[in-house]
């Protein structure tokens, strides 16, 4: 680990002043990634700027129907708060799936959206990766890519977004509510992260001075219909290989809204609109949820060790949609998938 | 006895062990200690073409960074570095002694300062360059090089023979991957600088007279100059059995100082030690109908290094489990470019039987009986080559 300098932001302009004055400083806020990365001589800022301190910590209810989240506030708080868990369960559970206790308890909303990939490249300072070292190479492509992208991949970069909390946030069509020296902004959700292309060091669409200071959930929270459903090596601290939240609304018998995202399985989490259209007017049963999988799974790509994950998609989708469509969500405590 | 019995007792050195108390290798202060942080190779195969140290030197509280160009004198026969658990053939890997490299993961470098933190700062900036030689690390890509090592178990009778005459046969292949031992404590040494050539070396081992010799023999030490004490271990399981590199490190840095050192491996570079090896199993049982074994062939082919030949016993289990007349076991060793494979927990058994008995399972579902009853009836009450009960 290099030696840095450590500053205290006073507040959201103070933070966006000296973001812009030090080209390499970063924010820090629960640290949970970051401090990771400094060890491993992964990311070496100059000056850390301490976030945590700022007053975000709010879970606030909108004029419009919906909840504002305050960027700051920990992840284990927002899963536990009455709000979420009443109208926004798929947010709660696939929450509770990440992490551990311990880390849910410092890890913040806004430092969630923005944590790097665990691509094992991407840590191991000794290989080639163009997402640490832009133009140095994919060593993931010919290697051991078991964990690795299927949906949205590029020559340049085969990464997973490693976050559960964002594919829940995707399928619930959340906005990021952003600051920087222009003014503040708010990004829809599928435009936050991008797909690698051949600039995968850049993870998001956040401009080099921006903060991020919420996220907006919109009126509908699919709390009836809805299931999280986390594919992983061991059933605890462990990131998902192929995770899918499902979420749908009925009209009797008919689908009449329907919402998927993936995540393990792309460089952000992936929703597919083509597949969730081709639900709505179907009877929920095994055929349309099939249907849609195979659409959602048209343009998958597998490398030499991961290409399991394009039948575990398949089977997860059609799974988390039946425990959807039976009001049945899968449980992070008890974790029997049913 | 008998009050022993359903009654809890503590362990001895509980207390210590809870409350902190009890000192680990990696935990003997004494004033002046500097502290070591070791450079990898980032390379598989090759050889060092050169070390450049001078920005790691620069860094405040750097004391010194050992190379394998800047070291004391180290002993230069195979003789000197083999240890007591050492494989009976090969050539024992020697820590920074030339510019060879190994494996990957191999220490080039030791940086030495006053404080961990700095050592393992400076470490960062230690550049090498190798010029680097095609490697082979996957098992598989090698198996039709292994070559045959010489076991206890003979064969009997002829199973290919009995194989062919089967009423019923199964054949599988099983592969173990590789098993890295990760005990809670890692490797670490504090060797004490005690005048006059003479050193304290408090050593994550489980064997200190293995240590002790080792260390006499690497540095050419007499005896009574060298006195090794391990009074807990943070977890063994056959990984503290050899001397380690970490031990000779912080040695050759109480030497080179001529003061006291200590040098703990982290997490990852616990992976550059020895480790179970990763093992392929071919099994073949042929049977009569009626669950009777006629013949066992087994043959694994197990990792071993460039340098040594190490080997356990994975394929002579069947001998003593069950009644067969025919049989035959084949070990092989393939040689991959990593460290030499070492002890863990039941070498040799836990992946033979592991394999084997799968193929017990599996020729239970051919012959479509109860898998505990195929064994009930195969079960052998005597180790069938050495005729013992």
């Amino acid at each position: 680990m290099i030696n840095f300098q450590y500053a205290r932001a006073s507040d959201v302009t103070d933070a966006i002043r000296q973001i812009a004055a030090d080209p390499s400083a970063k924010f820090i806020a629960g640290g949970t990634n970051l401090i990771d990365l400094m060890k491993d001589d992964v990311e070496h800022p100059s000056r850390l700027i301490d976030i945590s301190r700022l007053p975000l910590k709010t879970i606030e209810e909108t004029s419009g129907g919906g909840v504002l989240i305050g960027a700051l506030v920990p992840n284990s708080d927002l899963a536990y708060h009455p709000l979420i868990e009443q109208r926004y369960p798929l947010l709660a559970s696939a929450i509770l799936s990440g992490a551990s206790q311990q880390l849910r308890n410092m890890a913040s909303t806004g430092g969630n959206l923005l944590q790097r990939t665990r691509c094992f490249y991407f840590y191991d300072t000794v290989t080639p990766c163009n997402k640490r070292q832009p133009g140095s190479g994919c060593s993931a492509i010919n290697g051991v890519n078991r964990i690795n992208a299927i949906l949205g991949t590029s020559e340049a970069c085969i990464a997973t977004h490693p976050s559960d909390m964002c594919v829940a946030l995707a399928a619930l069509e959340a906005k990021v509510h952003v600051t920087g020296p222009a003014g503040s902004r708010g990004i829809a959700f599928s435009d936050f992260h991008r797909l690698p292309g051949d600039t995968p060091e850049r993870d998001t669409n956040l401009d080099a001075h921006e903060i991020i200071t919420g996220v907006e959930l919109p009126a509908n929270g699919f709390s009836t219909n809805y299931s999280y459903l986390k594919i992983r090596d061991r059933l605890s601290y462990a990131f998902a290989l192929v995770s899918v939240a499902a979420a749908l609304e009925f009209d009797g018998d008919t689908i009449k809204d329907a919402r998927l995202a993936l995540g393990g399985v792309a460089h952000k989490p992936w929703r597919d609109k083509a597949a969730e259209a081709a639900l709505i007017g179907q009877r929920a049963d095994q055929t349309a949820f099939s249907d849609a999988a195979s659409l959602l799974l048209r343009e998958a790509r597998g490398y030499a060790h991961n290409a399991f994950k394009i039948g575990l998609a398949h089977r997860a989708i059609v799974r988390t949609l039946g425990q959807a469509a039976r009001a049945t969500p899968q449980s992070q405590s008890i974790k029997k998938i049913r | 006895m008998t009050a022993y019995i359903g009654t809890a007792t503590s362990r001895v050195e509980g207390r210590a062990k809870v409350t902190g108390e009890a000192k680990y290798a990696g935990e003997f202060n004494v004033s002046g200690l500097a502290h070591g942080h070791v450079v990898e190779s980032t390379v598989a195969k090759g050889r060092i073409t050169r070390i450049d140290t001078s920005a790691a030197l620069r860094v405040g509280g750097v004391i010194d960074v050992l190379t394998h160009q800047h070291r004391p004198q180290m002993a230069d026969t195979d003789e000197s570095y083999k240890d007591d658990a050492a494989p009976e053939t090969g050539s024992p890997y020697r820590p920074l002694y030339d510019e060879r490299i190994m494996f990957s993961g191999q220490p080039v470098a030791l940086v030495l300062a006053e404080d961990w933190e700095t050592a393992r700062f400076a470490a960062s900036l230690v550049r090498v360059e190798y010029q680097s030689a095609p490697h082979v690390t996957d098992l598989h890509a090698q198996r039709e090089k292994a070559f045959v090592v010489e076991k206890p178990e003979k064969p009997r009778g002829s199973a290919e023979k009995a194989l062919a005459a089967a009423e019923v046969r199964h054949e599988a292949e099983y592969f173990i991957p590789t098993e890295h031992h990760n005990p809670m404590e890692l490797f670490a040494s504090t060797v004490t600088w005690d005048g006059g050539g003479k050193l304290t070396v408090y050593d994550k081992t489980q064997g200190v007279q293995n240590v002790q010799r080792y260390l006499c023999g690497v540095f050419n030490m007499r005896p009574e100059d060298v006195r090794v004490m391990s009074p807990f271990m943070g977890g063994g399981f056959g990984s503290g059995l050899r001397p380690q590199y970490q031990v000779v490190l912080a040695a050759l840095a109480a030497r080179a100082l001529q003061r006291a050192a200590r040098v703990v491996l982290t997490r990852a570079q616990m992976y550059t030690l020895g480790y179970r090896p990763a093992t392929i199993e071919r099994l073949a049982i042929g049977a009569k109908a009626n669950g009777t074994l006629n013949a066992i062939a087994h043959e694994a082919i197990a990792v071993t290094s460039q340098f040594e030949e190490f080997s356990r016993n994975d394929t002579g289990w069947a001998d003593l489990l069950y009644k067969s007349p025919n049989t035959r076991f084949v070990h092989k060793l393939a040689r991959l470019d990593v460290p030499t494979s070492s002890d863990m927990r039941a070498p040799g058994a836990a992946t033979g039987v592991y394999a084997l008995e799968c193929a017990m399972d599996e020729l239970a579902v051919a012959l479509k009986v109860d898998p505990v009853q195929l064994r009930l009836q195969c079960y052998s009450d005597r180790d069938q080559t050495a005729d013992l009960p």
